[in-house]
């Protein structure tokens, strides 16, 4: 018993040392980031080196953040707010600050809030994954995934959050009463059930599905493990949501007490180097002009993306939400 | 009997009462509050902004008998798993006896989503095992449960077995009962406290889990409320199903409460050493290839399919992740605390449990097994709100994640600790208060060591399931704080599949030699 206890105060200590150091009077810039440790880590910390700015990130999921940022108010901590999705980003929107003409206008009208609340920091494109060896036809508009050919064998992964902006998109699309049909009939074709986009990739590549509905770089992430041999990327031609574009964002909240801080990282984030870091490491679309697209994707201005307004999807993700639950799709 | 003991006079209250004082009483009340936060916050919000119903009734219905009929089964298979292991490891004088008992309890720190993976990698389409028609559904997720959960059957298990008195054992064979018949006529019956609490945990823990039925595609209940909490806002509907679920659990304790045997099972004399069985070639054989089977199927297949992954993934240029060490020590040094101060919290619950029966003391249990079965994801919600709302400071600090783990998992270590303390007479503790020692003398003297193999076997039990411990540390944790089943659960889902495996493998060797210290001499022999 004594060895339990000697082990249990030398924990204790170990966990006093993880503590806030405390060594920076005016505190750290606080980033709450619903993009994973994994793929932006090595970001931040060049941003700190570059900068010099002590930076504390919170990971979690985006939607999960911006909830934890309602739910905090005015008191949060957090300085900015870097999202996997619009729709995260748009939930919170009133939250953040107006960003400067000079950050906007690097980057495309389309991939930002039309308020300028939040901004696009790189492009994410909806595609499907697909076995090579399948005789399915590949779909040409969205609708043709409600094919019986792919009964039992689409993959989807109904609790995602980008599934989930996803169908809000067709909601701005094609009203209500339109996506909840798509949806029934999509439920109707039995499609197959998964946490996350990159199950769904993994078990097309197994064989296990023909195919599913994910974001691009998923399959790339799967090639960087060793696997993947044996799927490629679709972009559905139709110019309908099935290749809506999302960006991920960043926005800067307006009760920051370290306001030129976060500016200095919006602007990292913007600059060639990350944009760069985006297209070779995470193989996301940079946003500004003159970084090179990424390799094994068609570039971006290819692929045929619906015209939709993102700062939108906020407003109707909740919608959302209950159509794909009333659809029986969880 | 005890001839030349000074007897304290009986309490008028009947013999199992205890002597003792409110102390005990109010130190319950406060290990008990962490585990009101999470009801009194959703009542209040359901009282506050009324309750949804997200899901049909129909649906409810379906998934409320998924629910049952998964418990149930995976309750009756991993007591089994749990009682075999237990009863091998304690009384078969085996090879490296001490290391079979901690392998058999490792597998509760597997995460059981990696379980549920780990499954699928081996048997489903380029299966590296075998093929099976397909692993998801009722039978995986039954099978992944059973496995994963029996560790803490066997850790509930063993202390009771430690403390049935070994002559009456000897006595029945004595008189001619073949070893089995020992087994199920003397043994079973005596060790019906601790199958109860073993039966309580596996259940309840069953109905909280989500890592494994959301990956198996089996649909529960918690699945459902944890689909509730996705892309919603609204908090009301995942608020009324927690609800629900909790008032299913506390159901379940009332039934079993008023079953529970009142029976006087107190040693009447200082539990003899017991010597181990020393088998023959057979029974060896039969014993060690028990273990061996079960610690395949519950560690060596997973390690076997994250070592694969790591091993492919760094021959592709892949990394490890150079946060594992970090991510290792504050794992294993947030564990150690909460293993120990929950077991200390414990302590006061289990002792007004088993000295003052009563409905007092049936609310305190109530409420600690009620909350043990919400969905975790529900609990950090609620600890959330409630932080924000009334102790700012403590928002996202470590002491309130103790805090809330408390609240969390303060059965698994009161049961075993309520175990150890049925078996040992108030008389004993009344006796030494008749003898002129004061109520710290007693407890240090007389009622600590009788209930060390349980607060033991909890430590064990606290430990593991902190370590794997998932959605409420992410929602309280502090900034940068991050945990080895953070790291598993982050690389999972974005795709990095040797940074996973390498966690997951890394999890497992950190968690055993702790493990193995706790396996003390106390526990077992």
């Amino acid at each position: 018993m004594r060895r339990v206890i000697a082990l249990a105060l030398l924990g204790t200590l170990v966990l006093t040392a993880c503590g806030p150091s405390g060594a920076d009077t005016e505190g750290p810039l606080v980033v709450y980031s619903g993009r994973s440790e994994e793929l932006v880590a090595p970001l931040i910390d060049r941003f700190e080196v570059e900068s010099g700015i002590e930076t504390e990130v919170r990971y979690a999921g985006s939607d999960e953040l911006a909830a934890t940022l309602l739910a905090e108010g005015e008191g949060s901590e957090a300085d900015v707010f870097f999202a996997q999705d619009p729709a995260s980003l748009g939930v919170v929107a009133e939250m953040m600050s107006v960003l400067p003409d000079e950050t906007l206008s690097l980057v495309d009208q389309q991939f930002q809030d039309s308020g300028g609340r939040w901004v696009g920091t790189s492009g994410r494109v909806r595609a499907l994954a697909y076995n090579t060896s399948t005789d399915i036809p590949l779909p040409e508009t969205i609708d043709d995934v409600l094919d019986p050919a792919w009964s039992g064998q689409l993959g989807i992964a109904p609790t995602n959050g980008s599934f989930l902006a996803f169908v809000a998109a067709m909601i701005l699309e094609r009203g209500e009463d339109g996506t909840r049909q798509w949806l029934e009939a999509l439920a109707a074709n039995d499609p197959v059930d998964f946490e996350g986009n990159a199950p769904i990739v993994e078990a097309t590549d197994s064989g296990e599905i023909e195919g599913g509905l994910v974001n691009h770089y998923y399959l790339l992430r799967l090639r960087a493990e060793g696997l993947g041999q044996n799927t490629e990327n679709h972009f559905i031609p139709g110019g309908d949501v099935g290749s809506l574009v999302m960006p991920a964002g960043v926005s800067i909240l307006s009760s920051t007490a370290r306001p030129e801080a976060a500016q200095q990282l919006v602007d990292f984030l913007l600059a060639v180097g990350a944009q760069s870091y985006f297209a070779t490491d995470t193989f996301e679309f940079p946003l500004i002009d003159g970084v090179a697209q990424p390799e094994d994707v068609p570039p971006l201005v290819e692929i045929n993306a619906p015209d939709v307004d993102l700062s939108e999807l906020a407003d109707v993700l909740d919608l959302a939400t209950q159509l794909v639950a009333e659809a029986g799709l969880v | 009997m005890t001839a030349g003991l000074a007897t304290a006079p009986r309490s008028r209250a009947g013999p199992n009462r205890y002597r003792g004082g409110w102390g005990w009483w109010v130190a319950a009340g406060i290990a008990l509050l962490p585990a009101l936060i999470p009801p009194v916050s959703l009542l209040i919000q359901v009282l506050g902004s009324g309750t949804a119903l997200a899901v049909p009734p129909a649906r409810l219905a379906e998934l409320f008998a998924n629910t049952i009929l998964l418990t149930a089964a995976v309750t009756v298979t991993a007591l089994a798993i749990g009682v075999a292991t237990a009863w091998v490891t304690t009384r078969v004088d085996l090879p490296f006896r001490r290391g079979w008992m901690t392998l058999a309890a490792l597998p509760l720190v597997v995460p059981s989503y990696v379980a549920a993976l780990s499954l699928i990698a081996a048997t489903g389409p380029s299966g590296v095992l075998f093929e099976v028609p397909t692993p998801y559904g009722f039978v995986g997720s039954w099978l992944i449960l059973s496995i994963f959960t029996a560790p803490l059957a066997h850790l509930t298990i063993i202390p009771g077995l430690r403390a049935i008195d070994p002559a009456t054992e000897e006595a029945a064979t004595g008189l001619g009962a073949g070893r089995w018949r020992v087994f199920a006529t003397v043994t079973v019956p005596q060790l019906r406290p601790a199958l109860v609490s073993s039966g309580l945990l596996v259940g309840l823990y069953t109905v909280s889990d989500f890592g494994a039925v959301s990956l198996l595609r089996y649909d529960t209940f918690t699945r459902a409320i944890y689909t509730l909490y996705r892309g919603q806002l609204d908090r009301r509907p995942s608020a009324t199903l927690s609800l629900i679920l909790m008032a299913l659990a506390i159901v379940i304790l009332v039934v079993e409460r008023r079953h529970r045997s009142r029976a006087m099972m107190h040693s009447q004399r200082p539990p003899r050493l017991r010597r181990l069985i020393s088998p023959r070639r057979s029974g060896l054989v039969l014993s060690l290839g028990l273990l061996a089977v079960y610690a395949f199927v519950s560690l060596g297949i997973p390690i076997y399919v994250m070592t694969a992954t790591v091993m492919r993934g760094v021959a592709f240029g892949q990394a490890i992740g150079g946060t594992l060490a970090t991510e290792a020590f504050r794992s294993l040094a947030l564990a150690l605390v909460a293993a120990l101060v929950i077991a200390i919290a414990a302590f006061p619950v289990a002792m007004v449990v088993t000295r003052r029966p009563g409905r007092l003391s049936g609310w305190v249990e109530s409420v600690v097994w009620g909350t043990y079965s919400l969905p975790h994801i529900t609990v950090g919600v609620a600890a959330v709100g409630f932080a924000l709302q009334w102790a700012r400071p403590l928002y996202q600090t470590l002491i309130f994640l103790v805090i809330i783990y408390v609240a969390i998992f303060l059965p698994q270590a009161a049961g075993s600790i309520q175990d150890s303390l049925r078996r040992a007479s108030p008389d004993l503790e009344n006796a030494s208060r008749g003898l002129g020692h004061g109520p710290v003398a007693t407890l240090l003297r007389v009622t600590l060591p009788l209930a060390l193999p349980g607060l033991l076997a909890g430590t064990a039990l606290v430990f593991l399931s902190v370590m794997k411990e998932l959605p409420a540390t992410l929602l309280l944790r502090p900034n940068g704080f991050e945990t080895l089943a953070i790291r598993i659960w982050s690389s999972t889902a974005e795709g990095f599949l040797t940074r996973a495996s390498a966690a997951g493998l890394v999890l497992l060797v950190a968690s055993i030699v702790p493990l193995f210290v706790v396996m003390t001499r106390e526990l077992s022999d």
